[in-house]
């Protein structure tokens, strides 16, 4: 069993979560708002312990290891600069600028220029 | 019709046996269904004065419904019925939709909302000649227990006026208790088919979660969400859902919210016969009450039953209240960021508010929200939102996952030694109208509902004696994902032999 420390929410937390959820919450329903989600996050505060390979149940398609080979790789960058050479080569508007893009975009213009592919 | 049966009758009479007068001609269809119409006014919100009327059952009622029977009664009379319930009346809940008709979920955000596309549900029930009478109460968006969350106002239980009839499906399950129709559809996200059932003392019936097509039901959690049948017996949940599943083929399936490798449900009696086949032998089954920390129902009859049979653990079980209050937010969030106050009813959403004036975008988006939706409705997209926000979802939604993952197991490993599992349906009677005011206190009305919808498994709330109220009390029934067949067969002999015992 594991026991999540039970979050409270403040007033402006509450402001900010409306916010986020799209919501404008007048100052009459705040306070009853406030007061039964707080004691919502307090019932579901038992929890099961997760991240570990005890606690891991299969589901339809994958075991602990597939799962652990698909994990995302923190370490590595997320992603990559371009050279601006290359960037001027494959993009020439947006050369000037300092343009980032994720690695699978890089990739793919590695593979497109090795294999002379556009399509 | 003959004259010589009356109303009273007519309605103590249930789906298949009202079927059988249809066919010997003793009754037709459009007769009963205008005395249906008839009755089920009186208990129908005004939209014209905007008030709840009578017990409140049903939110809308459709006259096209006459003529609709007018055509069963031709069907009947050339011999020619289109199922075994055919022109039999029912019910449907006010979340799904039949196209060009309103559909409110029981919210002032979608009251003038004119559904653009029928439920699979419903082509299949007008396939198969049902007359859909109307829609009933609910909470908003199906979110409670009590239909006290309705933008339209509480369902009285017909039972006891001054309880509630339960929830979500609050209005199906009165309107099968009150006899103001014989069937009726609800949908079970946390148990909202089977906690008003027993609530109102009828049979409600959650299949398996991919048994039915979701299509065309206005979402709350898709993960949960499941359309049943409400009756007062089971061979009627049976043939009903018989005509609504869809499984197997792909021409019954209509939509890809089902499952193809699943069989289709036991065949119902055909037209000229009334010979039930069961699938499996119940006195062969293996049953097992659930080993609960909470205490049950004190020294009632419901308790008596389930002492019966050799108790057995089922890991978490009554934590699933806590995933479940975790889970079901979060896809709520998620499903109703879709109204917005632009894709739908922009101008009756106007109408609906003189606040909703401005003409920004992102003002109209917000105000829309805020002033129509309900409390509860506010309250689970703030708390979906913030359990999956960053840096709390690692914390609260993923470990929720990882716990309903381990509560699917844990049915998994009690199926290796048993059939059918039971345990109380609700944790006491009804109870009185405003008298759970948290809403933490209503959630619990959930806890031994909910662990069914977050292992997809089929179960059935049957009425099982009396509460020191006097009100119903209800057993229920659970199977292993995909055993419906095995589960109502069960249901069926298990009421029998009740019957028998009186």
């Amino acid at each position: 069993m594991f026991k999540a420390t039970p979050q409270t929410l403040d007033r402006d937390q509450l402001q900010a979560l409306a916010a986020l959820a799209r919501l404008e919450l007048s100052e009459a329903e705040i306070p009853a708002l406030q007061d039964s989600i707080n004691q919502i996050l307090l019932m579901v505060a038992d929890l099961p312990p997760t991240e570990s390979e005890l606690s891991y149940m299969p589901d339809e398609t994958l075991t602990w290891t597939e799962l652990q080979a698909l994990a995302i790789n923190e370490t590595a960058a997320a992603s990559v600069a371009i050279q601006p050479s290359y960037l001027a080569e494959i993009a020439p508007a947006w050369s000037e600028s300092a343009l980032v893009v994720p690695e699978v975009i890089d990739q793919t213009v590695a593979h497109q220029k090795t294999t002379g592919s556009t399509a | 019709m003959s004259q010589a049966v009356s109303f009273a009758e007519i309605r103590q009479l249930d789906g298949l046996s009202l079927a059988e007068r249809y066919r010997t001609g003793e009754l037709k269809p459009s007769q009963v269904t205008k005395l249906y119409l008839e009755a089920a006014a009186e208990h129908c919100y005004d939209s014209q004065t905007d008030r709840p009327r009578g017990l409140n059952i049903y939110l809308s009622l459709r006259q096209t419904a006459l003529s609709e029977a007018l055509a069963a009664d031709w069907r009947y009379a050339a011999g020619q019925p289109l199922s075994p319930l055919d022109g039999v009346p029912i019910a449907l809940k006010d979340n799904l939709m039949i196209e060009g008709e309103v559909v409110t979920a029981a919210s002032r955000y979608l009251a003038k909302h004119v559904a653009g596309y029928s439920a699979t549900v419903v082509k299949k029930l007008q396939q198969a000649g049902l007359i859909i009478l109307g829609k009933t109460n609910l909470d908003e968006f199906a979110m409670g227990g009590s239909t006290e969350n309705s933008a339209f106002g509480v369902t009285a239980n017909p039972l006891d006026p001054s309880r509630v009839a339960g929830g979500s499906s609050g209005g199906a399950a009165a309107v099968v208790a009150a006899r103001l129709a014989p069937l009726a559809l609800g949908s079970d996200t946390g148990g909202s088919i089977r906690q008003p059932a027993a609530f109102c003392g009828v049979i409600g019936f959650k299949p398996s979660y991919g048994r039915v097509s979701r299509y065309g039901l206005i979402a709350m959690a898709s993960s949960l969400d499941q359309i049943g049948p409400l009756a007062r017996s089971v061979a009627d949940i049976r043939a009903l859902m018989k005509i609504i599943e869809s499984v197997g083929q792909e021409s019954d399936r209509l939509d890809q919210t089902t499952r193809a490798d699943w069989a289709p449900l036991a065949s119902q009696p055909s037209l000229s016969s009334t010979e039930f086949e069961p699938q499996a032998d119940p006195a062969r089954l293996r049953v097992a009450t659930i080993d609960l920390e909470s205490s049950g129902q004190g020294d009632s009859r419901l308790n008596q039953v389930l002492a019966r049979w050799p108790k057995t653990a089922i890991d978490q079980f009554e934590l699933a209240i806590n995933l479940y209050y975790l889970i079901c937010p979060v896809e709520v969030a998620s499903n109703l960021a879709r109204f917005d106050g632009i894709r739908y009813d922009r101008q009756s959403l106007a109408q609906s508010s003189t606040a909703l004036q401005s003409s920004g975008l992102l003002a109209r988006y917000l105000q829309s929200r805020s002033q129509l939706l309900g409390p509860e409705v506010k309250r689970r997209i703030l708390l979906g939102t913030y359990t999956s926000s960053a840096g709390y979802a690692e914390a609260y939604y993923q470990r929720a996952l990882v716990g309903r993952r381990q509560l699917k197991q844990a049915f998994e490993n009690a199926w290796q030694s048993v059939d059918i599992l039971a345990c109380p349906t609700a944790p006491g009677e009804a109870f009185e109208i405003g008298s759970l005011a948290r809403p933490i206190d209503l959630y619990c009305q959930d806890l031994y509902t909910v662990a069914a919808n977050l292992a997809g498994l089929p179960a059935i709330a049957l009425p099982c004696g009396e509460g020191p109220a006097g009100m119903p009390l209800s057993l229920q029934l659970m199977a292993a994902s995909g055993n419906d067949d095995q589960l109502l067969t069960f249901a069926e002999q298990w009421l029998k032999e009740q019957y028998e015992q009186k």
